[in-house]
C-alpha cells in the first residue's frame, strides 16, 4: 500500500502558482511506502515510530479517512477510529447530546446512541455532571467522555491513536483495562504510541514504521529495541557524521557478562560488565575501544575515555577480546550500550578511521525514579527557624 | 489471543471517504442529527438567539425600504411595495448566509473532517439544512407580517414554500460547490462575495421585473434567482404582475435561468462527489 500527500506551497503561494497547482497534480510527497501487514482477530497490535514516521497517516488509511494511492486495505467489521479524544464535541451542549452525536458519527444508530447513554456517562464517572455542558468540563472529563464512548460502540477493530500518554494514571489504568477487555472479546486493536511501555504492556505484536516503511514486524519487545536502535542510529548519525567504515574494523560481538536476552534487565548499582570482540581488517593507527551509554533517545549519557587496543603500537590488525566493567549509577529506565573501535583524530584535528557502533539495549531494573536518568546518594536536612503555622483566619463549612 | 467464537466476518476493502459514504440510513441519520443540533445551539439555547435571525432580515428591510421610499423616493407605484421588498430581503438574506456559511462548513469542520470518518457531504448540507429550518420560521413570521401590511392569505401563497425550496435546493449547491473551492483556494471567498453582490441588484429583489429594461432584462433573466423571486411576487404581493415566461418573452427564454440552475447544481454535486475523498488532506 502507498501514500503520498499533496506538497502545496504555503498559502501565501501567489494565486496564479496555487492555481496552477490546483489544475495539474502538483509534487506529492510521500508518506508510507510498501506497507504490508495482517492484523488478526482478537489482536492488539502496536504501531511505534518516530515522529512523522506516518504512524497516524497509516490509521487514517485504515479508518477511511483519507484515500490511498496505490494498494488494498481490507478490514471484517465495523472500525472505530480514535485519532483524537472527543473529536466533534459540541462545547456548547452537554453530555448526553454530545454522546448521541459522537455515538452516531463512530457508527451507532440513534437508537442504540440512546440506549448506551446512562451506561457511557457511567463508565467516565461523569454522573454527578451530565446537565453542565462540556465547555465546563475539565480536558480530562472530556477524553473520559470520549473514551467512553468509543468503547461503547461495539466496533470489530478499534484504531487508537496516542491518547495513553494523556490524562491521569487513572485514566490510563482504565484504558487500558478496556484495551484488555476489547482483547478478551476477541476485538482487534491497533494502538499507535512512541510510548514503549504500553506497547509492550498491551500488544501482542507491534510494527515498527521508519522513513516511510514497515522496518519490522514482530514481538512488542523486539520492535521496541528496533525503535530503539533506529532512534539512536538516527540521533547519532547527525552527531557522528560517518557510520562508521566496517569494511576496515568491526565490533562482531557484545553482550553482557551477567545476562542476556534481547533486551536484559540488569540491577542497578551494580557495575554492569560487557564483553566485546573487535576485528581489524585493516592495519589502523594506534587503534582505541571506546563504550558509550546511551539514553532509550539516543542521548549519550556516559562516553568512556578511550581505551588503546595496544598502547603505543601503530598499524595494529587482527582480533581482539575486550571487557569492560563500567560503574552502574544509571536510574531504572532502559538505556544502550554501544561499543565502537576508532584511530584517535590526527594531529591536524582530521577525523580518524572509525567501525560502526555495536548496540546492545538493556534496562535497569528499580522502581521507578521520577524521570531520572542517573541514581545518586542524597542527603536532605530540614532544620525549622522561627517556625510559624499559618492558622486559617475564615472557615467556612 | 481468547479470540471468542464469533461469526467470521468477511473482509471488506476499505474506500476511504466519500461524499455519501455507504450507507444511507446512517447518512440521513448524521444529517438530521447534525442540522437540529446546530439549529438548536445557535437558536433555542441561546438567548435571544433567534429573535436575532429574524431581526437580521427585517432591519436590513425597513433600513432599505426607508432609504428606497423615503429618500430616494422609489416604489410609490409599486403595489405592495413595502411587503414586496419584506418577503425578498428575507429570501436573499437566507441565499447569502446559507452561501457563505456553507462555503466555510469544511474548514470550520477541520478537526472532524480530518479525524472521523462519515459521509463528508453531511457537513455542508446540514449547514444549509440549518439555514433552511431559519428560514422557514422566517418566512412563517413574514406572513404574519403580511397580514400586518393587509394582505389576505390567497391560494396563491402556496407558491410560497415552492419558491423557498427552489431558493433552498439553489443556495445548498452552491454551498457544495463553495465548500469544497474555498479549501482549494481560499480567495473564493472574495470572489464569492462580490458574486453575492452582484447577485443582490441583478435579482429583482428591490424592484419587480417590469421596471427592468428591455435592454438588459435578457442578462437579469438569465440569472437563476430571478425566476422564484419573480414567481414569489405574483403570488404574494403583485397578481398582475408578469409570470416568469412573460417575464423573459418566451417559454424557450424562461428556460435559461432554470437550465443554469440545475447545472449548478449537478455541477456542484459531480464537484463535490469528485473532491470528497481527498478534502481532509486539503484542510
Amino acid at each position: 500500500m502507498y501514500k503520498s500527500y499533496a506538497a502545496n506551497s504555503g498559502t501565501w503561494a501567489p494565486l496564479r502558482e496555487r492555481i496552477r497547482q490546483t489544475r495539474r497534480k502538483g509534487v506529492r510527497l510521500s508518506v508510507l511506502e510498501d506497507i504490508s501487514f495482517d492484523v488478526h482477530r482478537g489482536e492488539v497490535f502496536g504501531v511505534v515510530g518516530p515522529n512523522g514516521a506516518g504512524k497516524s497517516t497509516l490509521l487514517k488509511l485504515i479508518a477511511g479517512i483519507y484515500p490511498i494511492d496505490s494498494g488494498r486495505i481490507r478490514v471484517a467489521g465495523r472500525v472505530a477510529p480514535l485519532i483524537e479524544l472527543g473529536v466533534g464535541f459540541r462545547p456548547e451542549l452537554p453530555a448526553r447530546e454530545n454522546i448521541m452525536i459522537n455515538g452516531v458519527m463512530m457508527g451507532l444508530s440513534r437508537a442504540e446512541a440512546e440506549r448506551r447513554t446512562d451506561e457511557i456517562i457511567e463508565f467516565a464517572e461523569l454522573e454527578d455532571f451530565t446537565d453542565l455542558r462540556l465547555k465546563n468540563y475539565s480536558s480530562g472529563m472530556r477524553g473520559r467522555l470520549g473514551f467512553s464512548v468509543m468503547s461503547h460502540v461495539d466496533a470489530d477493530v478499534l484504531l487508537i491513536d496516542e491518547i495513553l500518554s494523556v490524562g491521569d494514571k487513572a485514566f490510563r489504568d482504565k484504558c487500558g483495562n478496556v484495551i484488555t477487555s476489547m482483547r478478551e472479546r476477541g476485538r482487534t486493536v491497533v494502538l499507535v504510541s512512541h510510548e514503549m511501555g504500553s506497547i509492550n504492556r498491551h500488544c501482542d505484536r507491534a510494527l515498527l514504521l521508519f522513513e516511510r516503511r514497515v522496518q519490522r514486524i514482530g514481538e512488542p519487545e523486539e520492535v521496541a529495541n528496533s525503535y530503539l536502535a533506529v532512534n539512536t542510529r538516527k540521533r547519532l548519525a547527525a552527531e557522528a557524521r560517518s557510520d562508521g567504515d566496517g569494511e576496515a574494523a568491526k565490533v562482531t560481538a557484545l553482550r553482557f557478562t551477567s545476562a542476556d536476552g534481547s533486551e536484559p534487565s540488569l540491577p542497578g548499582r551494580t557495575p554492569i560488565e560487557a564483553e566485546a570482540e573487535i576485528e581489524l581488517r585493516r592495519p589502523l593507527r594506534t587503534p582505541e575501544v571506546r563504550f558509550t551509554i546511551l539514553d532509550s533517545g539516543g542521548r549519550p549519557l556516559y562516553v568512556a575515555p578511550p581505551r588503546p587496543l595496544e598502547p603505543g603500537l601503530d598499524r595494529v590488525s587482527g582480533r581482539f577480546r575486550i571487557s569492560a566493567k563500567i560503574e552502574n549509577r544509571l536510574a531504572s529506565g532502559r538505556y544502550a550500550l554501544m561499543c565502537r573501535v576508532s584511530e584517535p583524530d590526527d594531529e591536524e584535528g582530521e577525523e580518524g578511521l572509525r567501525s560502526p557502533g555495536r548496540w546492545l539495549t538493556f534496562a535497569i531494573e528499580g522502581p521507578d525514579e521520577m524521570g531520572s536518568v542517573v541514581s545518586l546518594d542524597s542527603e536532605i536536612d530540614v532544620e525549622a527557624e522561627g517556625m510559624k503555622i499559618d492558622q486559617p483566619e475564615l472557615e467556612v463549612g | 489471543m481468547s479470540a471468542v467464537a464469533e461469526p467470521a466476518l468477511e473482509l471488506r476493502e476499505v474506500r476511504g471517504p466519500t461524499a455519501f459514504g455507504d450507507s444511507r440510513e446512517r447518512f440521513w441519520e448524521l444529517l438530521w442529527l447534525s442540522a437540529v443540533t446546530d439549529f438548536r445551539m445557535r437558536y433555542i439555547d441561546a438567548v435571544l438567539g433567534y429573535f436575532w435571525a429574524l431581526m437580521r432580515p427585517l432591519l436590513t428591510f425597513g433600513i432599505i425600504f426607508l432609504f428606497l421610499r423615503q429618500i430616494l423616493n422609489f416604489g410609490g407605484r409599486i403595489d405592495n411595495f413595502a411587503p414586496f421588498l419584506m418577503m425578498n430581503i428575507i429570501m436573499f438574506q437566507f441565499f447569502q448566509e446559507t452561501t457563505s456559511r456553507g462555503m466555510r462548513a469544511l474548514s470550520s469542520k477541520e478537526g472532524l473532517v480530518r479525524k472521523m470518518r462519515f459521509p463528508r457531504i453531511v457537513i455542508p448540507l446540514s449547514s444549509s439544512m440549518t439555514a433552511a429550518f431559519t428560514l422557514t420560521l422566517n418566512l412563517m413570521v413574514g406572513c404574519l407580517l403580511l397580514l400586518v401590511f393587509g394582505l389576505y392569505p390567497t391560494v396563491s401563497w402556496l407558491v410560497i414554500p415552492v419558491c423557498a425550496g427552489a431558493l433552498i435546493v439553489l443556495a445548498t449547491g452552491l454551498s457544495l460547490f463553495l465548500s469544497v473551492a474555498f479549501v482549494r483556494l481560499p480567495d473564493v471567498v472574495q470572489i464569492w462575495g462580490v458574486i453575492a453582490r452582484v447577485l443582490f441588484y441583478g435579482t429583482p429583489i428591490l424592484y419587480p421585473i417590469e421596471l427592468v429594461p428591455s435592454s438588459i432584462r435578457p442578462i437579469v433573466m438569465a440569472n437563476p434567482l430571478s425566476p422564484i423571486f419573480i414567481e414569489l411576487q405574483k403570488a404574494v404581493t403583485d397578481p398582475t404582475g408578469p409570470t416568469v415566461v412573460q417575464a423573459a418573452g418566451g417559454v424557450w427564454h424562461a428556460l435559461i435561468p432554470i437550465v443554469i440552475g440545475i447545472s449548478i447544481c449537478v455541477f456542484s454535486v459531480w464537484y463535490f462527489v469528485r473532491e470528497a475523498p481527498a478534502v481532509a488532506e486539503a484542510l
